[in-house]
């Protein structure tokens, strides 16, 4: 059975576990099952998928699947552009510069008037912060997903088309990766990189790669395997051009809907680096050191308004983010019947 | 077997064992209301055989699953009355249900493989209802296995017990699935559809193996099938079954002899039969049962029947006594009789049959 | 045999985590034994470059580093110059104790929850038990332990907030779960949803089995159905996850014990990178990939005693 659903990654290496890797990368809490559906609807939908010819899954399927999107999706999608937005735009929005210090939010840090969600103990205005805040973590979040969709979906595409020593070799790479816990890899990985913002991407990439390849790799070889693959190859097709056009028209979409997820995983996964003080380092506002800055002094006996902002105003702002981009996530996977065991 | 400490003693009774009367059962779907079972009467005597047989989607097996109230818990509804060893089965809660289920009535299900907890031992799927009913101790129950197991006929029960249900062929786990079934020794054993999945050779061992369990023990059966050939030696009455309604229900000899409803005679006719030729073409009903939420008026099997007249379409017919008492049938041309013989010719003429 | 394979390849990457680990510490900027000597003279560094075997090729230095591991010498953490073995040591039971704790507190409340929403599917408990799950899967733990430390340690101050004091579990077992309780709380949030999500959806799919039906056919109680029966079979997804959670379970031990100021290996960890201690983080990150790898080994085993028919293998 398992076999049938899944005939690639037979005799695959150590953990080859199904739809399951992409949990490493959430610093916590994995955000890899979400849409889990029961084994047995999963196989037997791909089964039928399979049977399905190319050109008409394209088409017709597709375009009932877009209409089956719920209005929840498309609120989802305005809160992702939203922000996406505030980052773009921080520098025009009539908000304070987030470094700046207003010595008389000093005294009285409270939500007022001039500054709507308080001050942090250094007197900078919390609205502005989360704001500013981020643009770390969408820069991060979608470039280092970028980077590791480029490395990860070609080196999967190579793999899993041409199998052999190739796929051999990077098997054992990822997997001697997937074999860190992802924030261990990443703590390792910034003591000898950096902090810089380009450092901290690169660092998530690092650590995001191996996943992505495994989902592109394993999309591959499932749609290697279908009869019109098969047809082309027959017909004499270069690789090149099989790659290029039919297998790249059934990959793409997997590796966008993971991609997705990947960069809510990134963003938690800056977020983890930032609340230790890890990531791009001060005066520079993030999510992840304002919720450290903001636990800190909650827990800390002279807690107030302003403290309790500065904990709630980024965890809200991070939260509705990541819910925003895993509800999508999840949703596309669903619709474009992207499954759960594919990695 | 051990000293017995059950929950509630059935008393015998002089009647029947088991008395279904307007039996009902409905499913709420999205489709619609699904009368499944839409009016059903019987009576089973204490050690005879009962046979429901129908083509799929008739509704046997929801009718077996209902007369013992196994049925989903929410979006059905079951109306009319089973009597059961004088206890009504109908509207009683299921914690009731559950201490006759298993102990006093029991169920053989379709397909032996998955009946059976893939990672459970199958001593302990066995035991299971003999430690839950009878309060026997591990090595009481263990025992008892034992046996069931010899007495349904697997080799070597005691390292049997020990092994899971995928290491045991279909017609191997059918019989695991009886023994766990006959364990308490119930009155009435349920068999629906026993033998779908398994060789021809390995379905008549089985079919074998329930009729010797029930005179060995003196049960009453009530065996589900689609094939009428198959439960034709192996019953004592038979009850067709076609659209959630009985059509035709007669001692089986009288059935056979003495065939009224077109549909059991289409049935009867699509069985293979040894004097047939070898390229034979077996006659098949045309078109397929009607939509379970959405019957039509009059007969339901009016618009596949080589006898049906406009009359069929409009009125329902009711059940009606035979030659013999026992024998009844629902259709106003019957099979067998001047009436319908006219009927027959009438369609034939009209190029309706060809 | 197939465990054999397994043992094996777990073998094979352990030896390239170690590979890489040592590949990614060792050549940071800086010169190690710089580092370490600080202002002393030249003679020092001499000294030490000798007996970190800096001057010798990669590999060599590797593997004398390797040795070294075997024989559990793990060398001295940069300041104050104290065995690594003895730091670690004392900080490993902490993390261990919030990694079991927090496992324990996720399975005796997701497996109720899943049963209870699995048996009424899509009924109002059902609903939303799942949606709060989704929710809380975008619930990164460095939020979920502040917020834990906001309401109930600092508003309602039913549980001790950071930096308590942490009695021995052996000593004053009461004490110590009391105080470990929101730290391992930290971690439970993110295992419950993901085992209630997988549970949920798997136990509605067993009890659709045809051997739930013949259970109940046996007139055995609900209770006894769902977990005699329906448990076992539906924990094939959660025992597969339950094997990459354990990689999120340790990140999130390494946020709890910052939120709570507690001394396990997360904080020895963050503070070696922090001062760019390289042995220490070398010493730390090869123990924690080892138990992550055996973890996974036994999960790989454990999978074949829960499921008989060993064909499912982990990718079902």
């Amino acid at each position: 059975m398992a076999d049938e659903r899944d005939p690639g990654l037979a005799g695959d290496d150590l953990r080859s576990g199904g739809g399951v890797e992409v949990g490493v990368a959430g610093y916590g809490a994995s955000t890899a099952v979400l849409g889990q559906e029961p084994p047995e609807a999963r196989g037997v939908a791909t089964a039928r998928g399979r049977a399905l010819p190319a050109a008409d899954r394209a088409t017709a399927v597709a375009r009932r699947r877009w209409r089956q999107l719920s209005w929840g999706f498309w609120v989802a999608t305005g809160v992702v552009v939203l922000w996406i937005l505030v980052a773009l735009l921080a520098g025009v929005l009539p908000i304070d510069n987030p470094n700046n210090i207003d010595f008389s939010c000093l005294a009285s840090s409270s939500p007022s008037g001039a500054h709507l969600l308080g001050c942090d103990p250094a007197g900078r205005d919390t609205l502005a912060r989360v704001l500013y805040g981020s643009r770390v973590s969408l820069i991060i979040g979608f470039a280092s997903i970028a980077i590791g969709i480029v490395v990860g979906g070609v080196l999967g595409l190579l793999a899993g088309y041409f199998r052999g020593a190739i796929d051999e070799v990077l098997g054992v790479v990822s997997n001697v990766f997937l074999s860190f816990p992802s924030l261990v890899l990443g703590l390792v990985i910034v003591t000898y990189i950096g902090r810089s913002l380009f450092d901290i991407t690169l660092v998530i990439a690092i650590v995001a790669w191996p996943l992505l390849f495994r989902v592109v790799r394993a999309a591959t070889i499932e749609s290697a395997q279908r009869d019109y693959v098969l047809a082309a190859k027959a017909l004499g097709a270069r690789p090149s051009r099989i790659l290029r056009t039919v297998l790249l028209s059934d990959v793409v979409p997997v590796a966008i809907t993971y991609g997705l997820i990947g960069v809510a995983l990134a963003i938690v996964g800056e977020g983890a680096l930032s609340f230790l003080g890890l990531s791009v380092p001060p005066p520079t506002a993030t999510w992840g050191n304002m919720i450290a800055e903001g636990a800190n002094s909650v827990s800390s006996v002279a807690s107030s308004g302003a403290s309790l902002s500065l904990l709630l105003s980024p965890s809200i702002a991070m939260f509705s983010f990541i819910l925003a981009i895993n509800f999508m996530g999840d949703r596309l996977r669903s619709v474009l019947d992207v499954r759960q065991g594919v990695i | 077997m051990g000293a017995r400490r059950r929950v509630r003693e059935v008393r015998p009774t002089d009647g029947p064992l088991l008395e279904v009367e307007d039996l009902r059962t409905y499913f709420e779907t999205r489709r619609g209301l699904v009368k499944a079972v839409d009016g059903v009467s019987f009576e089973l005597i204490a050690g005879r055989t009962l046979a429901i047989v129908g083509e799929s989607g008739s509704g046997k097996t929801v009718l077996s699953r209902s007369v013992m109230g196994l049925l989903p818990q929410r979006n059905v509804t079951r109306e009319g009355r089973v009597r059961f060893a004088g206890l009504d089965l109908v509207g009683a809660p299921e914690h009731e249900l559950r201490e006759l289920w298993g102990d006093q009535i029991a169920m053989v299900f379709q397909d032996p493989v998955t009946s059976l907890n893939p990672v459970v031992r199958i001593g302990r799927q066995i035991t299971e209802s003999l430690r839950h009913h009878v309060g026997m101790s591990r090595s009481e129950a263990r025992a008892a296995a034992t046996a069931l197991l010899r007495s349904v006929g697997i080799a070597e029960p005691e390292q049997r017990l020990r092994w899971y249900p995928h290491q045991f062929s279909g017609g191997m786990c059918q019989r695991i699935v009886i023994a766990s079934a006959i364990a308490c020794g119930p009155q009435l054993l349920l068999a629906d559809e026993p033998t779908t999945g398994l060789d021809v050779t390995v379905a008549a061992q089985i079919l074998d193996l329930l009729q010797r369990l029930q005179h060995e023990r003196q049960m009453s059966m009530i065996l589900v099938s689609h094939d009428l050939g198959l439960v034709a030696g192996r019953s004592d009455d038979i009850i067709v079954m076609y659209a959630g309604k009985v059509v035709e229900k007669a001692p089986t000899a009288t059935l056979l002899s003495d065939t009224r409803m077109p549909y059991t005679e289409a049935l009867l006719r699509s069985a293979p039969r040894l004097t047939d030729g070898s390229h034979r073409r077996l006659p098949t009903i045309p078109g397929a049962p009607p939509d379970p939420s959405d019957y039509p008026a009059g007969c339901r099997f009016a618009s596949r029947c080589a006898y049906a007249q406009p009359r069929c379409a409009e009125e329902e017919p009711p059940l009606r006594p035979g030659a013999v008492p026992e024998h009844t049938y629902a259709c106003w041309y019957p099979v067998g009789t001047p009436h319908g013989a006219e009927a027959l010719e009438l369609n034939r003429a009209g190029g309706a049959v060809g | 045999m197939v465990a054999l394979r397994r043992v094996g390849e777990g073998l094979v990457t352990l030896f390239l985590v170690a590979l890489v680990t040592y590949f990614f510490t060792s050549k940071m900027p800086g010169n190690e034994a710089a580092v370490i000597c600080g202002p002393s003279g030249p003679a020092c560094i001499r000294h030490e470059t000798a007996l970190l075997y800096l001057n010798h090729p990669f590999f060599a230095r590797f593997f004398h580093w390797l040795g070294e591991l075997f024989q559990g010498h793990l060398g001295l953490t940069l300041a104050p110059p104290i065995p690594i073995s003895t730091v670690l040591l004392a900080a490993y039971p902490i993390t261990l104790e919030l990694i079991i704790y927090s496992q324990v507190i996720a399975i005796v409340v997701a497996i109720p929850a899943a049963m209870y929403g699995a048996l009424r599917a899509n009924r109002m408990f059902d609903k939303v038990s799942t949606a709060a799950s989704f929710a809380t899967l975008s619930l990164p733990n460095f939020i979920v332990g502040p917020l834990l430390v906001l309401i109930f340690a600092v508003k309602l101050a039913w549980f001790p907030g950071p930096a308590s004091n942490v009695p021995s579990l052996w000593s004053d077992p009461g004490q110590n779960l009391y105080v470990m309780f929101l730290p391992s709380l930290t971690l439970a949030v993110g295992s419950i949803a993901v085992y209630q999500r997988l549970l949920r959806a798997d136990m509605i799919a067993t009890l659709e089995e045809d051997y739930i039906l013949m259970a109940r056919a046996k007139g055995l109680s609900t209770a006894r159905i769902l977990f005699r029966h329906a448990l076992r079979p539906s924990t094939f997804s959660t025992m597969t996850v339950g094997g990459v959670q354990i990689g999120g379970l340790i990140a999130g031990a390494i946020i709890a014990e910052t939120v709570f100021s507690l001394h396990g290996l997360g904080s020895v960890l963050t503070a070696a990178v922090a001062a760019k201690d390289l042995p220490t983080v070398q010493a730390v990150t090869i123990i924690v990939a080892v138990f992550y790898i055996l973890c996974n080994l036994l999960i790989d085993f454990l999978y074949t005693l829960i499921d008989p028919r060993g064909r499912r293998g982990r990718r079902a």
